[in-house]
């Protein structure tokens, strides 16, 4: 339904048969039009034809959707005046009246319709026909949009209509021999009559041609109440010649302003530029898809879809697999590290040095702590000490207690060692005690020269007894 | 047919595919959690490799623990150690007290000593304090060491001049697990005494 309401910007004619295949194609600036001959015998026609289609399609030049013509002398026409309705009963009604009126049954024929003022011209086609004639399209899955008779295409194709009663008259077949005629007659842009004549067996005989056109013209006559007064000619005229065509209305060559080299591309053109300006042509439906086709295609693109599936599923299956085997390799390497090293572990802990460190680091701390060291004592104090002290008695007590006590020539000098000891530094700015104090100081004559007897008490750690309970003198 | 054939092979390589990557997927977390657990393991074998190195170290200052605690031998050890010692400082010992001993479990260690009285024999003063920190320094230098616990220095001038030295010292060797639980055991009391 799509191209019912959408107006196509290029559209692709084509039409095979008497030994050509024709087709007008769009083309930068114009159409491009080509006649390819057909050598091979008539029942193998169409597998040449879709060869040739074939090698198009390679090029990318069948690209825009089809109008396939089909030739007006394998169809029938008529014209049904039927009363006015509406929506699907009409063209039931329409089918049914068809089908009467042209004695066909409706499981062989396929039909279209157009309608006209006076009425709806049906055209009717064997089923038999339209399927060999559109199996090269149907095989290469080509987008048929349009089936119409060439006939009804070039009628519409006329811009600018005689306003009185006119005809076209299609003459069709090769150079040496007509094989068919059409006539379509009508007033203005109405079409009344069409019939379509086929010269089995009575080829190269324009004289019966002509007879029949005048059958045709005179029914024409009676029927509407008025003569054709001008035909257009499309085709070989030369095949027409006859010594009674003068009975017949004055004939010109239809005017086609199209491109083409030859009558039949430039009939092409026109139709396929009448399309392009009225997409709502009649047509006959286009083929569906046959299923088996329709089911060939589907397995194909299923067959390359799973291949594609199959390739990227082994594919992924082949990395992973290898990945997983390099993976299994690291973790088994990864897993006997891990032992070896609980192995390891295990034979260095079931000694429990973490303890035993501990412990002895308890001692060491004890042992290599200089606060501890009556040597390294000594020697500060030795250090530290003014030179007008003298000291007689050194006690290290084990809580940190140092005691000195001693002679000085002065209480100056007592302060002075009390003062030093105090700013005895170790360690980059500790001091050595923790606290220093004078127990006493006490001055005493022995022949003429006075000393002062002294005790400092100084704390290596924080002192943990009471101050009351400090060392006395004893 | 081969349209079947076609969809047996996509099937079983997709198959093939998502289980080789499922397997992928969790050997790769495997082998991260092993990866995180050999660098834990590694951290700690670091660790014991520094405490083992540490404990020697230690037990070089130290002296290693004993396997086996006699109070008696090492008493006496102490006290002939103590006396080398006095002697080669030419400081003549009054009395070597053993006192007594103790097992410290928090320490690991049994905690040995004995109360030294000595004056020194030198002439001066100065070379009793030389003579002095002689002793101390090889006090420090034994194996393990002697740690000086309490010390008292006073001058004296009779029987001649010189220092009177009071010390006490002890001796803290570490011991094993056993000989702890051993005695622990025998005793059934937080501090064993002698």
């Amino acid at each position: 339904m799509r191209h019912l309401f959408s107006r196509p910007r290029q559209v692709i004619a084509v039409e095979w048969g008497d030994g050509e295949v024709r087709l007008s194609l769009p083309a930068r600036g114009g159409r491009m039009t080509a006649t390819f001959p057909l050598t091979a015998p008539p029942e193998e026609q169409g597998f040449e034809v879709s060869r040739r289609l074939q090698e198009l399609m390679k090029r990318g030049t069948l690209s825009a959707p089809f109008c396939v013509v089909l030739p007006s002398h394998a169809c029938t026409f008529k014209l049904l005046k039927l009363p006015e309705g509406n929506g699907e009963v009409r063209e039931q009604i329409w089918r049914t009246e068809a089908a009467n009126q042209l004695g066909l049954p409706l499981s062989e024929i396929e039909l279209a319709f157009y309608e006209q003022p006076e009425g709806v011209l049906v055209v009717a086609v064997r089923k038999s026909f339209l399927h060999t004639y559109l199996s090269p399209f149907i095989q290469l899955d080509l987008p048929i949009r349009w089936i119409v008779p060439s006939i009804i295409g070039l009628w519409l194709s006329v811009q600018k209509p005689p306003s009185g009663s006119w005809g076209i008259l299609e003459l069709k077949g090769s150079r040496e021999r007509i094989t068919g005629a059409t006539i379509a007659l009508g007033a203005g842009e109405r079409l009344r009559l069409v019939h379509s004549i086929t010269l089995n067996g009575n080829g190269n005989n324009g004289e019966w041609l002509v007879g029949e056109l005048q059958r045709t013209l005179a029914l024409y006559h009676r029927t509407f109440g008025e003569p054709v007064t001008q035909l257009f000619l499309v085709g070989n005229r030369n095949l027409l010649e006859a010594e009674n065509i003068g009975t017949l209305p004055p004939m010109d060559e239809l005017p086609l302003s199209a491109d083409g080299n030859t009558v039949g591309e430039r009939v092409l053109s026109a139709i396929a530029a009448a399309i392009i300006a009225n997409p709502s042509i009649p047509s006959f439906p286009p083929p569906g898809q046959e299923p088996a086709l329709v089911w060939r295609r589907v397995e194909e693109r299923l067959v390359g879809a799973l291949t594609v599936l199959a390739i990227i599923g082994l594919t992924a299956g082949f990395i992973f697999s290898s990945l997983v085997s390099a993976l299994r390799e690291e973790v088994k390497s990864e897993q006997s590290l891990l032992t070896g090293q609980r192995r390891q572990l295990n034979q260095l802990t079931t000694e429990d040095f973490g303890a035993k460190v501990k412990s002895l680091e308890q001692i060491w701390g004890i042992a290599a702590n200089p606060r501890n060291d009556p040597l390294e004592l000594l020697y500060w104090i030795s250090k530290a000490l003014p030179t007008s002290v003298w000291v007689t008695e050194l006690a290290f007590l084990r809580d940190g207690q140092v005691i000195l006590r001693g002679s000085a020539l002065s209480h100056s000098a007592v302060t002075d060692a009390v003062r030093a000891l105090s700013e005895l530094e170790i360690d980059k700015g500790k001091s050595l005690f923790h606290e220093v104090s004078t127990n006493y100081a006490n001055a005493r004559t022995v022949a003429d020269r006075t000393f002062v007897e002294f005790q400092i008490t100084a704390w290596l750690r924080e002192r943990t007894t009471q101050r009351q309970r400090q060392v006395l003198r004893p | 047919m081969l349209l079947v054939t076609l969809v047996i092979v996509a099937v079983f390589g997709w198959l093939w595919g998502a289980s080789a990557l499922w397997q992928y997927q969790s050997l790769k977390a495997q082998l991260q959690d092993l990866r995180e657990q050999t660098a834990e393991m590694q951290k700690s074998v670091e660790r014991a490799k520094e405490q083992r190195k540490r404990y020697e170290q230690l037990v070089q200052e130290l002296g290693k623990p004993l396997s086996e605690f006699d109070p008696g031998r090492l008493n006496a050890k102490l006290m002939e150690q103590v006396e080398g010692a006095l002697t080669q400082s030419k400081i003549k010992a009054e009395t070597v007290q053993p006192l007594p001993w103790q097992i410290n479990s928090d320490m690991r260690a049994t905690r040995l000593s004995v109360q030294v009285v000595a004056t020194t024999t030198q002439p001066t003063i100065s070379e009793g304090l030389q003579s002095l920190t002689e002793l101390l320094m090889r006090l420090r230098s034994m194996r393990p060491p002697v740690l000086v616990e309490r010390l008292n220095i006073q001058a004296i001038s009779q029987p001649q001049q010189g220092l009177r030295v009071q010390a006490q010292l002890v001796w803290l060797i570490p011991l094993e697990d056993a000989v702890l639980k051993k005695w622990a055991a025998q005793t059934r009391r937080p501090t064993l005494r002698r």
